[in-house]
């Protein structure tokens, strides 16, 4: 079994002001109960809409939110238990690396590529002038980019697709062994979105590099992704080999995005119609029970209780990813788990 | 379908500056019949943006339309109205009337102090002269029709309360308010999450099919309007390189360009696949070239592709593409052109 990278175990978290002995209900909980694990060399996606908590986890993954519960494992050391202190050398020591989304309003516009790239070197202190210079246009080379030609330049005189090379070089410049990326390319249009994707891909395959890719859009995982994990409402509804996932979704909503997503073929694939809810149903009573019920078409009595995340039987994990190698060989990391009463069932009801 | 005896929109050898004279838009000529429609495709640069403003008449300051017609309703009619000689004042009886427009970002188009009845309110009252209470039983019922939950409530609710995808039906119900002829959609769900974009898209379609407008819509994604629009317009660097109906065209592919989109366009696959893209880069906007204007980027360029422009060339079934190829002026069999070899990944690809 191959050890993991990022081990997340059980992880909630809440925002607004702390409970006190009068009023508890100053916060709100925005990530419930989350398990995953990341390898290295593995490309995890993680999908939602807006307010899901994918931004929120990501963030908690490298120890910039603090979680009410939970443990968060990086290279086998628990980020929950670090000091202050020792949360913020681990953050400068950039072994975890964040490449925010919108570059235009990320990057200093006064600022040379060179040097918004060689910036986090200074923040881990050790190197000359000289060395940081050479570090970042070896990143910019592993980005795609001409560091001769585009060094010099500042992020407006750039076109949108490369100043987001551009984050993916600053990004990567402390030699990371996970790099997180929230939405990296949905402000691209599809052939820079396959460019920026193709890249993730060979620096996981050339520097064993893990990478999370967090998007509302199952277009910026296609191709690369090994595992993808649907979050919604704080909620891992389903988890698992993406190819299985998406192309035989076991939850209600996992089947409602694929079903949205919209494509240049159409074959053998349900109509989102299908799956959401009769608008002229009883509105849920939704303080309880299955985070996604208020929406599923296929709620009944007993998802008022929370179902909790099972394997799915009957899957065909071998068929599913022809290029595992990449992937990690943990049996818990590769098997498709959802959290749903009706997984097995609500197919019958498509009708 | 198509009634090119009935059209609602006639643009005509249109052309358009950019500030410094370059020509942004070049004899962009199509015809939108009463109830169709068109998507209109191509990626940032292509000039898709700037067709559409010009047709609602909100160029960019320093832009302008410097040659062709663009015409609303039948030629010969009374209501026939050739918008490039408008006043402002004839604007204000077209624009929000007989063509609606929504755009990518609907909060900007929303007053943030008033509510969002109020503002559905006052469009009805000036546009179609209602009265107070007839304005406001005609909004519930509009805000209704585009699918809003609790009309009423929302009625009083201000933009900042909504989220994206509700301010987007609001944008839209106030759009349709006046039953225009035409309502154009500016990128009008790319910002929104897939689940809500879906029900955008099927909003518009159920909209043109119970009102009979016709419907323009702008897009960067392939994959849009292949779902949406019975006829597609791809453009390049300011021409149409290529019209036709959807299904024909996205079959069979008659220019390069057109094939190279639908290359890296999503296709619903989610396993581990080579990427492609479309190597090189548009030319510099305006740019003057003798011959084809995709000729830098396309596998197939001969001498005689660069000496003189090439002009639209009709194929069938109302399916046309600027190139030689499909043409069969190139000596070559005539058809679809074949796929040239995966483009390299992804080092140097532009920069």
């Amino acid at each position: 079994m191959t050890t993991a990278l990022l081990e997340i175990s059980g992880l909630s978290v809440s925002y607004g002001r702390r409970a006190t002995a009068l009023r508890g209900a100053g916060r709100t909980r925005v990530l419930s109960g989350i398990d995953l694990t990341v390898a290295p060399g593995e490309i995890l996606g993680i999908i939602g809409e807006t307010g899901s908590g994918k931004t929120t986890l990501a963030r908690a993954a490298v120890g910039l939110v603090r979680p009410d519960e939970g443990g968060i494992g990086f290279e086998g050391r628990d980020l929950t238990g670090l000091r202050r202190r020792e949360l913020r050398e681990f953050r400068r020591s950039g072994r975890a690396q964040f490449m925010f989304q919108d570059p235009l309003r990320s990057q200093d516009p006064d600022m040379t590529v060179r040097q918004i790239v060689a910036e986090p070197l200074a923040a881990v202190g050790a190197s000359t002038r000289r060395e940081r210079a050479a570090r970042a246009d070896e990143a910019l080379a592993l980005a795609g980019l001409d560091s001769g030609a585009l060094g010099a330049r500042t992020p407006g005189q750039l076109s949108g697709g490369q100043r987001q090379r551009v984050s993916l070089a600053r990004a990567i410049v402390t030699r990371p062994r996970l790099l997180l990326s929230d939405e990296p390319v949905s402000a691209l249009d599809a052939s820079n979105r396959n460019l920026v994707l193709s890249l993730l891909d060979r620096l996981r395959r050339e520097l064993g590099l893990a990478v999370v890719v967090i998007s509302h859009d199952l277009s910026s995982l296609a191709g690369i992704a090994d595992r993808v994990a649907v979050l919604y409402r704080g909620r891992l509804v389903e988890h698992g080999p993406i190819a299985e996932v998406l192309e035989r979704p076991r939850h209600p909503y996992t089947a409602l995005l694929t079903a949205s997503a919209p494509s240049v073929r159409r074959e053998h694939r349900l109509l989102p119609a299908q799956l959401r809810a009769d608008p002229g149903r009883e509105p849920w009573p939704d303080a309880r029970g299955c985070v996604f019920a208020p929406r599923c078409r296929f709620a009944e009595e007993r998802c008022r209780e929370e179902p909790r995340a099972v394997p799915v039987t009957g899957s065909h994990p071998a068929d599913s990813d022809s290029a595992g190698s990449h992937s990690a060989d943990s049996d818990s990391a590769d098997s498709h788990s959802v959290a749903c009463h009706r997984a097995g069932s609500w197919r019958e009801r498509l009708g | 379908m198509s009634r090119p005896d009935d059209p609602v929109l006639t643009v005509d050898g249109l052309d358009v500056t950019v500030p410094g004279g370059a020509h942004a838009v070049r004899g962009v000529s199509f015809t939108l019949g009463r109830g169709e429609s068109v998507g209109l495709v191509g990626e940032s640069g292509s000039g898709k943006s700037l067709t559409c403003r010009s047709v609602l008449g909100v160029l960019p300051t320093g832009c302008a339309v410097s040659g062709g017609r663009i015409t609303l309703g039948a030629g010969a009619t009374d209501s026939a109205a050739e918008l490039t000689s408008f006043t402002r004042k004839q604007w204000d009886a077209v624009r929000g009337r007989r063509v609606g427009a929504v755009f990518q970002d609907p909060a900007s188009y929303l007053n943030p102090s008033l509510t969002v009845g109020r503002q559905l309110v006052e469009q009805l009252r000036v546009g179609r002269g209602l009265g107070r209470a007839e304005a406001h039983a005609r909004s519930v019922e509009l805000f209704t029709a585009v699918g809003l939950h609790r009309p009423e409530e929302v009625f009083h609710q201000y933009p900042h309360e909504l989220s994206g995808g509700m301010l987007q039906r609001v944008l839209i119900a106030i759009a349709v308010s006046c039953a225009p002829e035409l309502l154009i959609a500016d990128e009008a769900t790319t910002a929104l999450d897939v689940v809500i974009q879906a029900e955008i898209l099927e909003l518009l379609q159920r909209l043109r099919a119970e009102q009979g407008l016709a419907l323009l819509l702008v897009t960067h994604d392939l994959a849009v309007v292949a779902e949406s629009c019975d006829r597609v317009i791809v453009m390049y660097a300011g021409e149409i390189v290529e019209d036709g109906p959807t299904a024909e065209v996205l079959a069979a592919p008659a220019h390069p360009y057109t094939e190279a989109l639908l290359r890296v366009a999503s296709i619903g696959e989610w396993g581990r696949r080579t990427l492609d893209i479309i190597p090189g880069r548009p030319p510099r906007t305006g740019a003057e070239l003798p011959g084809c204007r995709f000729a830098d980027r396309c596998a197939h360029t001969v001498a005689r592709c660069r000496e003189a422009p090439v002009a639209p060339y009709p194929l069938d079934s109302g399916h046309r593409a600027r190139c030689l190829r499909p043409a069969g002026l190139l000596g070559a069999s005539p058809g679809p052109v074949t796929a040239p070899a995966a483009a390299p990944v992804p080092r140097g690809a532009t920069a």
